[in-house]
């Protein structure tokens, strides 16, 4: 019970300290990080959150990053020819289910190696995501499109934090909502049951009936929509453009969170925010103490690096991960 | 053993051949015609300069042009080879190796400045070893943390990476440690004549002595791998990890230590460009080097084999270099991307291509002793 418990409580006393610390202090170091962390979470926690339920399955997905290109680039054009923010999300989340798809038939049905095919998905899409750029946009760059909105939600009342969460983009909700959904998919529903069967044991679920490969193949194209929503959210949603390998490596972290997170999606969710409070801390440290900008980059990396090291999680892992599934 | 060394020789022509069918699609995509864009890419990589001694040269090769091309292209291929070895070695030992990057700019900073601080062809000497060193310890650290905290390698290179390429930024960058004041850019000073790699092959931005270097490396990892313990157990480990470890293999110190060799020749691939080609440690090289990235195609290509990388390399320098030189068959800001797109799509077939190998393998009937030729 305690180790159930233990990411909420984390969680409640991080955002407790957090609040405090934000608040007390009123200084300029602290001020906006909540809403900064939250905005460097969310590409984070839909990456990551995709990322979990195709690991699930047992197929790694290392082109998470290549998803994500795929998704900030293809998901601004997208909200650029429809005229609507809403056609960007539609056309990112369809290309994103693509790429996947290939990912998915080269290690699900081909058996290949899951390593190569995702950094072969991330050169690819870096490339072709360059290319269309600027075939198509050229030197200046992306125009105005239609941005994901802000939602802006009666929250001001919250002591110290109201004005940094009353108004928040709808992606930003997304990704907080969708956490304990997936964890209610996971742990609660005979779906999320036979999932986690197909990542642990491939050959005594086909035993049973359960479809491998329907399962793998639903995983991976989820984990390719996630991750292209968190690329959209980076191009669209965060910034109003996009830039050449405008992912700086989040794909990446993504998967770390996953690892560090004990393959959970509360957890998922806790290291998310822990990253992002070292980015969104770095920022302020950059502007208020005047520490050198490649230094304040570096730390979310180290983080990072440091938090899996520690942590030490792989025996958390799904047993057939990486592993292809031979159908008979 | 010649007949599945030829089958692996066609097998890589024919995925070269289909990613740049592939690409043609792309170039068609974007356009333009493929073919004019081929031909402009292949002069452009200088292939055609021995072709200027056909008798009368029916082709109208243009020897100069054509030379200079060529030698941008093995002086693009020399760092190539280093970091394609760099993931050779990992692969042997089933490692994965992405932290080419991050051990490269490390090799390149030591490198610089250890030969910047002694000088002259000693100071070359050791700050290529010092290269090598810097590299190694970076790659250690990815092999400790894989062997010891079981932490996946793919993530803790990436990772290091990062780390590695921003810590240098900080210290060639404006303001940095290492930064020369007098030029008011991210750089450090220029290593002075004496201190730097001699030309072989042309003018100032010629094939350099590393060309040599690389072509050694590659013979020192074929003897290594091939015909020493320590490769023995590389491959031992790569093979099967547990079967290793019964055997009394410890796979731990072997994952440690083929990192570190992978280090060490990631390390070399800086400190030889620095010392060859660039002279000079800048921010901008270091945040945009793709010659570590690029290594993982040239190892996959040339399936880890000494001569496999050496090939591989010259290919994607030549593709490199030859997209430098389009322009008018193919726009040359699109050239990079498109090459970019080459090499993933190269990588993806590499994958393919095994299990299409293994699938045959399995269907093949054993051959019967003393029945074969």
């Amino acid at each position: 019970m305690i180790r159930r418990f233990a990411p909420v409580a984390t969680i409640i006393a991080a955002l407790v300290a957090l609040t405090i610390v934000s608040g007390a202090f009123r200084s300029s170091l602290t001020i906006g990080l909540v809403g900064a962390t939250l905005r460097y979470s969310t590409p984070l926690v839909l990456a990551g959150l995709g990322s979990l339920v195709a690991e699930r399955s047992g197929v790694t997905n290392i082109g998470l990053e290549g998803l994500m290109l795929t998704g900030a680039f293809f998901g601004i054009w997208g909200a650029d020819i429809t005229g609507s923010w809403v056609g960007g999300i539609l056309v990112a989340a369809v290309t994103g289910a693509l790429l996947a798809t290939v990912h998915g038939i080269f290690c699900i049905h081909l058996q290949a190696n899951q390593g190569i095919s995702g950094v072969a998905l991330t050169v690819l899409a870096t490339g072709v995501t360059s290319l269309s750029f600027r075939a198509i946009y050229g030197s200046s760059g992306t125009p105005t499109v239609s941005r994901i909105p802000s939602i802006s939600l009666p929250l001001n009342w919250v002591p110290l934090i109201g004005d940094q969460i009353s108004k928040l983009n709808v992606l930003v909700w997304a990704a907080i909502l969708a956490v304990p959904i997936v964890a209610m998919f996971l742990e609660k529903t005979p779906w999320g049951t036979r999932l986690s069967a197909v990542g642990e044991h491939p050959q005594a679920a086909a035993t049973v009936g359960i479809p491998v490969f329907k399962y793998r193949y639903s995983a991976v194209i989820f984990s390719g929509v996630l991750a292209a929503l968190a690329g959209a959210y980076l191009s669209f949603g965060l910034l109003g453009s996009f830039s050449e390998g405008m992912s700086a490596g989040r794909g990446f972290i993504a998967l770390a969170v996953v690892i560090f997170g004990g393959w959970r999606a509360g957890g998922v969710l806790i290291a998310a925010a822990l990253f992002s409070f070292t980015s969104a801390l770095g920022d302020s440290l950059q502007t208020n103490a005047a520490v050198s900008a490649n230094l304040v980059s570096l730390l979310p990396y180290a983080a990072t690096l440091v938090v899996l090291v520690v942590a030490n999680r792989a025996t958390a892992a799904p047993s057939a991960l990486g592993k292809p599934f031979a159908r008979q | 053993m010649a007949e599945r060394r030829l089958v692996r020789v066609g097998s890589a022509l024919a995925l070269v051949l289909a990613a740049l069918v592939v690409s043609g699609f792309v170039i068609v995509a974007t356009g333009h015609n493929p073919f004019p864009a081929f031909g402009a890419l292949a002069r452009g990589s200088g292939v055609d300069w021995p072709l200027q001694w056909i008798p009368g040269n029916p082709l109208g090769v243009q020897p100069l042009m054509a030379k200079a091309n060529l030698i941008a292209t093995l002086v693009q291929a020399t760092p190539l080879v280093f970091t394609g070895l760099a993931v050779s070695v990992a692969l042997q030992a089933g490692l994965f190796n992405i932290g080419g990057t991050g051990q490269m700019v490390v090799g390149a900073l030591f490198g610089f400045v250890i030969t910047d601080a002694i000088t002259g062809p000693f100071g070359i000497t050791v700050g290529l070893l010092a290269g090598a060193l810097g590299g190694a310890a970076l790659g250690a650290v990815a092999g400790a943390f894989k062997g010891f905290r079981n932490v996946n390698e793919v993530i803790s290179t990436i990772m290091l990476n990062y780390i590695a390429v921003f810590a240098i930024r900080n210290l060639v960058g404006i303001g940095g440690a290492l930064q020369d004041v007098s030029t008011a850019q991210g750089t450090t000073s220029e290593l002075n004549s004496h201190s730097v790699l001699p030309v072989l092959w042309g003018n100032v931005q010629g094939v350099h002595v590393g060309a040599v270097l690389a072509l050694l490396a590659a013979g020192i990892y074929k003897v290594v791998i091939n015909r020493t313990p320590f490769g023995f157990a590389i491959r031992a480990v790569g093979a099967n990890g547990s079967a290793a470890s019964y055997s009394g293999i410890s796979v731990r110190r072997v994952t440690v230590a083929a990192f570190a060799m992978a280090g060490a020749f990631g390390g070399l691939a800086g400190a030889i460009e620095i010392a060859g080609v660039q002279h000079r440690v800048t921010e901008n090289f270091v945040a945009s080097t793709q010659i570590g990235f690029v290594g993982i195609a040239v190892a996959l290509l040339g399936r880890s084999t000494a001569s496999g990388v050496v090939f591989a390399s010259l290919l994607f320098a030549a593709l490199d270099s030859g997209a430098r030189a389009l322009s008018g068959a193919f726009p040359s800001d699109l050239a990079r991307p498109l090459a970019t797109v080459i090499q993933g799509t190269i990588i993806l077939l590499v994958g393919v291509e095994a299990i299409l190998r293994r699938r045959l393998e399995r269907h093949r009937v054993p051959v019967v002793e003393g029945a074969s030729t």
